[in-house]
């Protein structure tokens, strides 16, 4: 499945974090290694105990001032400046951004814009390989946020306030990431996939994403459901957006903001009854007929 | 000299039975019950915890629901916290203040009943949620909008933000009394350069109580007002700022985790020396180190907001903030590996935990130094790495002391020594389960798993660590069991202790096990930082007391010192025990419970029960003089 790994990085910033990781991690176990075996000799050597000792050492009071003060001290300063060093990896969007996606962090699903084109899509971003891409996040209600471990630090996503992050893969993948905010009852079920891929066949899926789907007696049946009270798709004649956008909901690989494998079977299972599967998010159990909701299931999977 | 012991005993003794209970002002039994409080407290999070591993064991667990989880570890988050670590630590500092420094009680006895009424009013007031199923489901920091009604509508996070308003009275009241007590009740000679380390840290504690506690109290006093009055301090729509929440809330939560964790350092500072069998290395070092900790403490918050999107500028100041309080926890670690180096070490169940308490502490410092470094933080706060740093340090840098604190001070208690095997064998398995539990932590954090999710799909790597996590805190909980079991057997079982078991060098251990409640039949003087250690002393002490002086017979007495120099200025009359304490806490819950119920004229009346209480706790008294 889709590596959620800090430690796999997909991207300059998230290689940059792991580097300073490492960095880190390998001052980490020297500190502890000498504190340990300090430690092992102080307790081990010279056991006994007997009458108290009140001298002061001098010496003992300088091994405090230059284990406890000095070497510290240069540590971290160092360690001050390596982090300060990876900054830059991980600011904001500067100007060499070329590219702009809106999300919006919903309980307990992603909105995402491409506002150039007008698409809106949800839990799924695609990105192209090798572009800088800014990532706008605002949140509709509380504070979520937004973490893809292979492609950046997180950023959280707050109401009232538009705060940024910058995707930019080195490799074409599949991406998972998560809410990272705990942000109600369902923030365990709030994941997303990033995906990367070369420019062109990227430029095919935002081409395809433009289409509206077709006027289809699947269609009718969405909206007579009662679908279309919660869901847009595009081309439908009407766009609410109180729950996830489902246009071109057959070419996403999940059902639920990460919670099901989106496969016919599943589908199915979900619309019977979604609050077994996550329970507490905002769509009820509408108990329609099965027929229906087969009809359902076909007509969603042939959005394509 | 049996005259005079008689007589105090006449003078000090508490009357038997229920009465005495609630009206008692003996600081030794308002310790005692503080420390059974809170553990009782440690216990009801530790089964959540239970319970929130058991659901973590596998992916896709189904035990508890949703909300279910969201509430356990909402609960023991702020259990752990706030009715918990600080009053456990309350406790010993209420039992050991006025004994290390040779005073009779607290400076305000009945201060310091209060406090330990309220805390255990409180405590009952946020629990009693649990049985109609609304208690805190948002976390143990709350944030802003989702703990507000739009979102939350339910009374959940009314038993949070009134629950914590009403503990803070009991903590700030706490502090207020230690401050004086440590500032004014020292023995005469004990100048400050010569008080205990302990001392020193509820000192420090106390004061960053002081400041920080207010901060909490704002942004709860906000979030209730926005809850039910119609205000809109957080809401961006009305030109609120849902981060004001987070601010306030950091810069008082920032501090309260040196408020947990120095107290539990200076239990450390107690032990090392007294079982290295040598005075401890750089006092004046560790005294400064805990000082600057309770300082620099207070200018750090901003490392738990660094994924908000504040300006790189500011967040690299807190960021440089946050590494500079690795120097005092370097010369506290350094000055007990000196002190271990330096000594003949006696390895007995409470230095067992103050070396587990180092090698955990140490780990859970070092990732906190990773913490610092401002892109490392925005990878990995809020994910299980951050979990595991935070139960490495408050585990490991407050619960072991605590437990290494609860051997130390057991005999002293309870006149008993507890049982030595089965104290090492408790301590193995704590050192063991706890790493077990917390150490995979770090790695699923690493791969990317979030805090605070109630279930994980399979496949992203996650599944063993969590498996071990949940092994881990079994074996914790067996460890936990056996200190238990050794303290219930070792109260009735144990062997009759002597008043000093350990050769210890602080003036507690200079009066018998369990101490009288006078605790000193006359008031020591003191000459070094180990009173206990200079026999000279000890053995005048003696002498004065067959002389009769310096007893303070008349009434419940203590001597006033300067602040400085520790030099004898007045003889100071102790208030005795007293209903009124109790009587107040009780109208503070009606105030509390009437507002949590929005019953306004329950709130009233609590009001004037409260205004009463105080008026009948100031009403003039005749002293127990007895002719």
């Amino acid at each position: 499945m889709r590596d959620q790994s800090t430690l796999k990085p997909a991207s300059h910033a998230a290689q940059a974090i792991a580097d300073l990781w490492w960095i880190l991690f390998v001052v980490s176990v020297i500190v502890f290694f000498v504190v340990v075996a300090l430690l092992l000799v102080g307790v081990l050597r010279r056991r006994g105990g007997g009458e108290p000792d009140r001298s002061t050492s001098r010496g003992a009071t300088k091994f405090v001032a230059i284990a406890g003060v000095v070497v510290p001290a240069v540590v971290v300063i160092s360690l001050f400046f390596a982090s300060v060093a990876t900054l830059p990896a991980v600011s904001p969007a500067g100007k060499n951004a070329r590219m702009t996606i809106d999300v919006v962090g919903r309980q307990w699903f992603w909105d995402v814009y491409y506002r150039s084109r007008s698409i809106r899509t949800s839990n799924e971003i695609h990105i192209p390989v090798g572009v800088p891409v800014e990532i706008r996040v605002t949140s509709d209600d509380v504070i979520h946020s937004l973490w893809v471990p292979r492609l950046n630090r997180k950023i959280d996503v707050i109401p009232g306030q538009t705060s940024s992050v910058v995707f930019d893969a080195n490799k074409a993948g599949v991406f998972r990431g998560q809410c990272a905010e705990f942000c109600g009852v369902e923030h365990g079920n709030m994941a997303l996939l990033v995906i990367a891929e070369p420019q062109t066949r990227f430029d095919r899926w935002l081409t395809n994403e433009a289409k509206p789907a077709p006027a289809s007696a699947g269609l009718s049946a969405f909206v007579g459901s009662g679908c279309s009270g919660c869901h847009a798709i595009s081309g439908a004649p009407q766009q609410s957006r109180f729950g996830p956008d489902l246009s071109h909901f057959g070419l996403r690989q999940t059902i639920g903001a990460g919670t099901l494998t989106n496969t016919p079977e599943q589908l199915a299972d979900w619309i019977r009854d979604p609050q077994r599967i996550k329970p507490g998010n905002k769509m009820p159990k509408l108990g329609l007929p099965e027929p229906e909701i087969q009809a359902l299931v076909r007509y969603l999977e042939s959005l394509q | 000299m049996e005259a005079h012991v008689e007589r105090l005993e006449k003078v000090w003794a508490e009357p038997a039975g229920i009465v005495s209970f609630l009206t008692s002002v003996d600081h030794k039994r308002i310790g005692i019950r503080y420390l059974f409080t809170a553990f009782a407290f440690f216990v009801a999070a530790g089964i959540e915890a239970l319970v929130m591993r058991a659901q973590l064991a596998r992916p896709r667990e189904g035990l508890v629901s949703p909300e279910t989880f969201d509430q356990l570890f909402s609960l023991h988050g702020t259990t752990m916290i706030f009715l918990f670590v600080t009053p456990m630590l309350s406790g010993f500092g209420n039992y050991l203040v006025p004994l290390m420094i040779g005073a009779r009680d607290m400076a305000f006895p009945r201060l310091n009943a209060l406090s330990y009424w309220i805390f255990l009013a409180s405590g009952l007031f946020i629990y009693s949620s649990v049985p109609f199923g609304l208690a805190p489901n948002d976390g143990w920091f709350n944030y802003v909008p989702l703990s507000e009604k739009a979102f939350t509508p339910d009374k959940n996070i009314d038993f949070y933000a009134l629950g914590l308003i009403f503990i803070t009275i009991s903590t700030t009241a706490g502090a207020a009394n230690f401050i004086v007590t440590i500032f004014k009740l020292r023995a005469p000679g004990m100048s400050i350069n010569r008080m205990p380390l302990f001392c020193w840290a509820v000192l420090a504690t106390s004061f960053a109580v002081i400041f920080a506690l207010p901060s909490l109290t704002v942004a709860n006093t906000m979030l209730e007002l926005e809850r039910n009055w119609g205000f809109h301090f957080f809401q961006p729509a009305h030109g609120g700022d849902p981060l004001l929440w987070q601010h306030l809330f950091w810069i008082f939560g920032h501090p309260d985790v040196y408020i947990i964790f120095l107290p539990a350092i200076g239990i450390v500072s107690s032990v090392v020396p007294v079982f290295s069998r040598r005075s401890i290395v750089g006092y004046e070092w560790l005294a400064l180190a805990t000082v600057l900790t309770g300082i620099v403490g207070f200018g750090v918050w901003v490392h738990h907001m660094f994924a908000t999107g504040l300006p790189q500028i500011s967040m690299t100041f807190f960021s440089a903030a946050s590494f500079m309080i690795v120097i005092p926890s370097g010369i506290q670690i350094f000055a007990w590996l000196a002190t271990m180096l330096t000594g003949r070490p006696v390895l007995k169940t409470p230095f067992l935990y103050v070396l587990g308490f180092v090698v955990v502490f140490v780990i859970g410092g070092l990732t906190g130094v990773m913490f610092a470094a401002v892109p490392f933080d925005q990878q990995t706060t809020d994910s299980y790495f951050v979990v595991a740093h935070f139960h490495y340090v408050l585990f490991g840098g407050a619960v072991f002391p605590i437990f290494a604190g609860v051997h130390y001070w057991f005999p002293k208690m309870s006149g008993r020594m507890y049982h030595e095997l089965a104290g090492q064998v408790s301590f193995w398995l704590v050192f063991v389960g706890f790493n077990l539990t917390f150490f995979p932590m770090h790695v699923s954090g690493l791969l990317g798993m979030p805090r605070r999710v109630y279930t994980y799909p399979s496949g992203l790597g996650w599944d063993a660590y969590n498996l071990l996590s949940t092994i881990g805190s079994g074996v914790l909980a067996a460890g936990i069991l056996v200190i238990v079991l050794n303290v219930l057997w070792s109260l009735r079982r144990g062997a009759p202790a002597l008043s000093d078991p350990w050769g210890g060098n602080t003036l507690e251990w200079s009066t018998s096990s369990p101490p009288p409640h006078f605790n000193f039949p006359v008031i020591p003087i003191v000459r070094s930082a180990d009173p206990n250690w200079d026999l000279e002393d000890r053995r005048q002490d003696a002498l004065r007391l067959e002389r009769g002086e310096l007893l303070l017979v008349d009434g419940h007495q203590t001597l006033a010192t300067t602040v400085l120099e520790g030099e004898a200025e007045e003889e100071l009359h102790m208030p005795s025990e007293s209903i009124w304490p109790f009587v107040l806490a009780l109208a503070f819950s009606v105030v509390f419970f009437g507002l949590l119920l929005h019953l306004y004229g329950v709130a009233t009346l609590g009001c004037i029960l409260v205004a009463g209480s105080i008026a009948g706790w100031h009403r003039p008294q005749r002293e127990l003089q007895d002719q």
